[in-house]
């Protein structure tokens, strides 16, 4: 058959040289695929009569049926985009695909329900004559960038005409197209990175005494080489990503709710000054940094419940885990401190475990559930501190800081962590980190 | 852009602001820019893609760093506020909330769940919190409920305290003196009768109180009580209200309670609950399904690249790519959203209609009209051949584009005033010594920020011309990219970008960038990019145009040769088409298509194709079609005698 429709004078334009698709072509293709989308719409009908064993396969074909026929829809529409009855196949197709697809796939039904709607803009624009094709064009232009202006000017303080018509109108357009974003990049400062470290300790047994024996893990997001996995380093800067969604959250002291928590948590955090110091160089103030709700809510049991289950063999193994999150800020040195000159000669590294703050978010099961709420210091920076690396008795391996953060995690004392070697894998080893 | 639309800034123009808005957005452009946009934006996004193929489960999996089952959860509950329209001006959201804080909420979830099914019960036993609750002054609010609280610190506490309210007496009298300093003067200058009916309000909460089954009676019943003493006013009012309202079918009742459990706020109050997003990836998680759907995202993402059937491959893509978008928003950062930009406007315009396979299946379908309708190529076809034609729809794209990276810009240059880093050239310091993001594991580059840091002039130079320059650009782009300064900042802002790739490795966002910026470039760069130079070599296609196999062959031919090196020859003598360079022997059938695949450009890229087992063969029947082993006579007739060329230019 052929699809090219007879071209009998010459075009009187270089635009009209190539020959349209034959307006039967079209219709058939259309056609087709309506039918493709019926079919699946009539399957689901079929499916509540038949037995549970055949409905995977029923909402298999389903699912087949619909794709083909909106691509062959969307095909027809493609061969003669200005025809009008061409776009209402696509919404009728369209409207077809929300009962042909199973119930379970809710959110392509949100979509099918938005193609429709698109088609039919379609409709409408091919039907118009060009001025009044103009007119609507330019409607849903002039529409489309307020959108856009109003979700440049929605981050906080938001101005209360941006929260009105962003929310009322604009939010689940933008949401949909993934176009909400304020472009307020590194603003109002860059800001530190984040980098988190999971402490696993895994129950594998008892001891000769009766005390439950523990197997120990550092986990670490991201680490340079492992998280470079390909050539442009993205997987690395996605992990960065991952990081950064539990930087978010205030000085927690310093905002004024839930002042009796704050009063009960500072004594707990203040009672163990003496196993864990505050760190000296910091406001007590921003040293307590409660995460903002959605962190707490969602992202910190999702990210705990995966680190255990990626790094347990099975599921036993992994319900006898318990994992303690620290995210550590990596602060940036000012130029004094970096061109500073140490009393060796040297420099002090960038990558100097005493320019991270670790924050302690938390010990979680595998399930996410935050095992101690009142633990005395959740969300409080745990310091790593300098050490004297001369002394060799109790510090044989010359390092020059004190890691209180794997003296929280190992809940040993500070000389063990001093004079543990961090090659073993028991306390944190800090050289992974450049 | 086009040459035919008037300069939007030429001095006397005289159009009125409809006629600029229209000669803006709704003139013709070329359509070469937006296909090489296309090719750009889909190499990197194909990238992009294959990138997610080493993490493909730990990122959009069941158990990834975001489970399914948070994700599902967040896009069906999630709720959004907005402040009332009406209403006064230090009105805010007004929802019931509770503590953030897990043990505090687990106390009055409790307390909540605790209280009387039947309304008339609840009331009773809330009298006295709505009493106080409609105090004007919120000190008063508080001063009554902390009286009220300090009765449970003993048994006898509430009786004593209850009598002494009532205007009883306890013995020793004294005791009856130091209850009586304890009640709130608003209480005690009260009549006896509404000191007798707040009592029994304080009795009923107390019983009801007592009856909630708490971890810890004492410390949970503290924790409702500081709730309810320190939250705000607004708030408190809603929670109260809340409480009223709570539905009297228990399935209701649990599901609200569950709802402000995990929400902490109450859905009857939001303006909407849940997200309209969609993604394949909520609806598949068995990993063999996801590798496969995968695969074939990527085989999508490289036909539109190609340009094969780009109006729908356009419009799949972008869907396949905004599944993962809306899959796990976590892990996602600006070059993702650039990349949904270009996509999203890609799929708008016809990117497809040059640089693209679909522009090789129009100049075949255009040759082929032409043949089968007057047997020779006609001026309009032969013009389609030469060039794309300009369309309304390229400019109306490349326009979204521009103006959407305007937007962008703004926002971003005008943002970064709020910092004061930005203002004393912190900012670059920050950014060029973060050891996460920077070159800073290597000593080298270590070194040389130390050597720029060690001489203070130097430093404070460069930091603040660095910041000075990124809000010039960001800031001044948005309006002197319609000046003639165009070239210049469009220069200047490529320059940011790729030292920001360079300094800071994100280098995937920054050539996204760079691609949208090609949208400001005039129609005539890039085309005369790709446009070959006067070197190539001529061909000569001879061809009885009459003869429908021929014509189609000769319509094939006239497709592949995207720089019309080849005159097409009519001859209606000729059994079979034939091929030749310049004058010499013209060849036919493999020779043939070797000939072609070394001379014409497009096709010399293409010559390990021939490698390809069977294709050789196969083009050789369709662009040489009847094809005989060649006699002497045909071949000298080929070259000898005169024809009437096929005129082409």
């Amino acid at each position: 058959m052929e699809r090219d429709a007879p071209a009998l004078a010459a075009p009187r334009c270089p635009a009209d040289a190539v020959p349209p698709f034959a307006l039967e072509t079209v219709r058939i293709t259309g056609f087709v695929g309506v039918g493709l989308t019926a079919l699946a719409a009539g399957l689901s009908g079929v499916a509540t009569l038949l037995p549970d064993s055949v409905q995977p396969a029923i909402n298999f074909a389903r699912l087949c049926l619909v794709f083909i026929g909106m691509i062959t829809v969307g095909a027809a529409i493609s061969m003669r985009p200005g025809v009008w009855w061409a776009w209402a196949l696509g919404a009728a197709a369209a409207l077809l695909t929300w009962p042909g697809l199973p119930e379970y796939w809710d959110s392509f039904r949100l979509l099918t329900l938005v193609l429709a709607g698109v088609a039919g803009g379609g409709v409408i624009l091919t039907s118009c004559t060009p001025f009044w094709r103009t007119v609507l064009v330019s409607a849903l232009v002039l529409f489309h960038f307020t959108g856009i202006f109003m979700a440049t000017t929605s981050p906080p303080p938001t101005p209360w005409l941006t929260e009105q018509v962003f929310r009322h109108i604009y939010n689940p357009y933008l949401q949909l197209v993934y176009l909400r974003n304020a472009y307020h990049f590194y603003s109002p400062e860059p800001g530190p990175a984040s980098l988190l470290a999971f402490f696993l300790k895994t129950e594998v047994g008892t001891t000769a005494t009766g005390e439950p024996e523990y197997k120990y893990q550092w986990v670490v997001l991201p680490t340079r080489p492992a998280d470079l996995r390909d050539p442009l380093g993205l997987g690395y800067y996605r992990r960065l990503s991952l990081t950064e969604q539990l930087a978010r959250g205030s000085p927690g002291l310093a905002v004024p709710t839930d002042q009796f928590e704050k009063t009960e948590m500072w004594y707990r955090r203040y009672n163990q000054r003496e196993v864990i110091p505050f760190h000296p160089a910091d406001n007590v103030n921003i040293q307590y940094r409660l995460p903002n709700p959605d962190v707490t809510r969602y992202l910190l049991p999702s990210y705990a419940s995966h680190v255990i289950l990626e790094h347990t063999p099975d599921k036993q193994t992994a319900a006898k885990t318990t994992v303690k999150v620290y995210r550590l800020e990596h602060r940036t040195m000012p130029p004094d401190q970096f061109t500073r000159r140490l009393a060796d000669g040297g420099y002090q590294s960038p990558y100097n475990p005493v320019t991270y703050r670790p924050f302690f978010l938390g010990e979680f099961d595998v399930h996410g559930t935050l095992l101690n709420p009142q633990e005395d210091l959740l969300y409080w920076l745990i310091p790593i501190l300098p050490a004297d690396p001369n002394d060799k008795q109790l510090n044989p391996y010359k390092k020059p800081y004190l890691d209180y953060m794997s003296v929280h995690a190992l809940e040993l004392s500070p000389n063990e962590v001093l004079a543990a070697d961090e090659k073993a894998g028991r306390v944190f080893n800090w050289s992974q980190l450049k | 852009m086009s040459t035919m639309r008037p300069s939007l800034t030429a001095p006397g123009d005289e159009r009125s602001p409809w006629q600029r808005w229209k000669d803006f957005w709704f003139s013709t452009a070329d359509p070469t820019t937006l296909g090489f946009i296309r090719i750009c934006t889909g190499l990197l996004v194909l990238y992009i893609h294959l990138a997610y193929s080493l993490d493909l489960q730990a990122f959009f999996g069941k158990h990834g760093w975001y489970a399914a089952s948070f994700i599902d959860r967040e896009r069906k509950e999630s709720p959004a506020f907005v402040s009332p329209f009406w209403g006064g001006y230090d009105e805010g959201r007004m929802s019931a909330q509770l503590s953030d804080f897990p043990h505090r909420r687990e106390a009055l979830m409790t307390f909540l769940r605790g209280l009387p099914v039947n309304e008339i019960d609840r009331a009773a036993a809330m009298a006295f919190l709505n009493r106080i609750n409609t105090y004007q002054n919120p000190d008063d609010f508080r001063v009554a409920l902390v009286y009220v609280q300090r009765m449970g610190s003993r048994p006898e506490e509430l009786d004593n305290n209850l009598t002494v309210l009532t205007g009883g007496q306890l013995t020793p009298p004294e005791r009856t003196l130091a209850y009586r300093r304890a009640i709130p003067t608003f209480f005690r200058d009260l009549p006896q009768e509404e000191r007798e009916k707040i009592a029994g309000e304080i009795r009923a909460f107390w019983t009801l109180l007592g009856q909630i089954k708490w971890a810890d009676p004492d410390r949970d019943r503290n924790y409702v009580f500081n709730h309810f003493t320190e939250v705000a006013a607004e708030s408190r009012h809603a929670l109260i209200q809340y409480i009223a309202t709570l539905p009297t079918d228990a399935a209701e009742r649990e599901k609200l309670l569950n709802y402000l459990e995990y929400w902490n706020s109450d859905p009857r109050q939001a303006l909407r609950i849940g997200y309209p997003i969609f993604s394949i990836w909520f609806h598949v998680t068995d990993p063999t399904q996801m590798a496969l759907i995968h695969v074939g995202v990527l085989v999508l993402i490289l036909l539109f690249t190609l340009g094969v059937f780009t109006r729908v491959t356009s419009v799949l893509t972008w869907l396949a790519c905004i599944s993962y978008i809306h899959r796990t928003q976590h892990v996602l950062f600006g070059m993702d959203t650039m990349m949904n930009i270009l996509l999203f406007y890609l799929m708008i315009g016809n990117s497809g209609a040059a640089l693209s396979v679909d522009r090789l299946l129009a100049r075949y379908r255009a040759a082929r009209a032409s043949l089968n309708r007057s047997g020779v190529i006609d001026a309009p076809t032969r013009a389609f051949l030469a060039y794309p034609p300009p369309s309304v729809l390229t400019n109306f794209t490349l326009r979204l584009i521009q103006v959407h990276f305007c937007f962008i810009y703004t926002a971003a240059g005008l943002s970064k005033l709020k910092g004061a880093a930005w203002w004393n050239g912190m900012a670059f310091w920050d950014v060029v010594v973060n050891p996460e993001f920077t070159l800073m594991l290597y000593p080298w580059y270590e070194s040389m920020v130390r050597g720029l840091a060690s001489i203070k002039p130097l430093f404070y130079f460069t930091t603040i011309t660095a910041v000075w320059f990124t809000l010039f650009i960001e800031i001044g782009l948005p309006f002197l990219v319609w000046t003639r300064l165009r070239w210049f900042v469009v220069f200047l802002a490529t320059a940011m970008h790729a030292l920001i790739g360079v300094l800071m490795g994100l280098n995937l966002f920054e050539l996204l960038m760079i691609v949208m910026l090609l949208a400001f470039l005039p129609d005539r760069v890039i085309r005369d990019r790709f446009r070959a130079g006067p070197g190539l070599p001529r061909l000569r296609f001879t061809v009885n145009t009459r003869n429908p196999a021929q014509a189609r062959a000769a319509a094939l031919v006239l497709a592949l040769d995207a720089d019309n090196q080849i005159a097409l020859q009519h001859d209606p003598d000729v059994v079979t088409t034939t091929i030749a360079v310049g004058d010499g022997e013209p060849v036919t059938g493999p020779e043939g298509v070797a000939l072609l695949f070394q001379h014409i450009r497009l096709l010399s890229a293409l010559r390990w194709a021939l490698w390809i087992p069977g294709l050789r063969g196969l083009l050789a029947r369709r662009l040489f079609p009847d094809r005989r082993p060649p006699s002497r006579e045909s071949l000298s007739s080929a070259s000898g005698a005169p024809r009437s060329p096929v005129a082409r230019r």
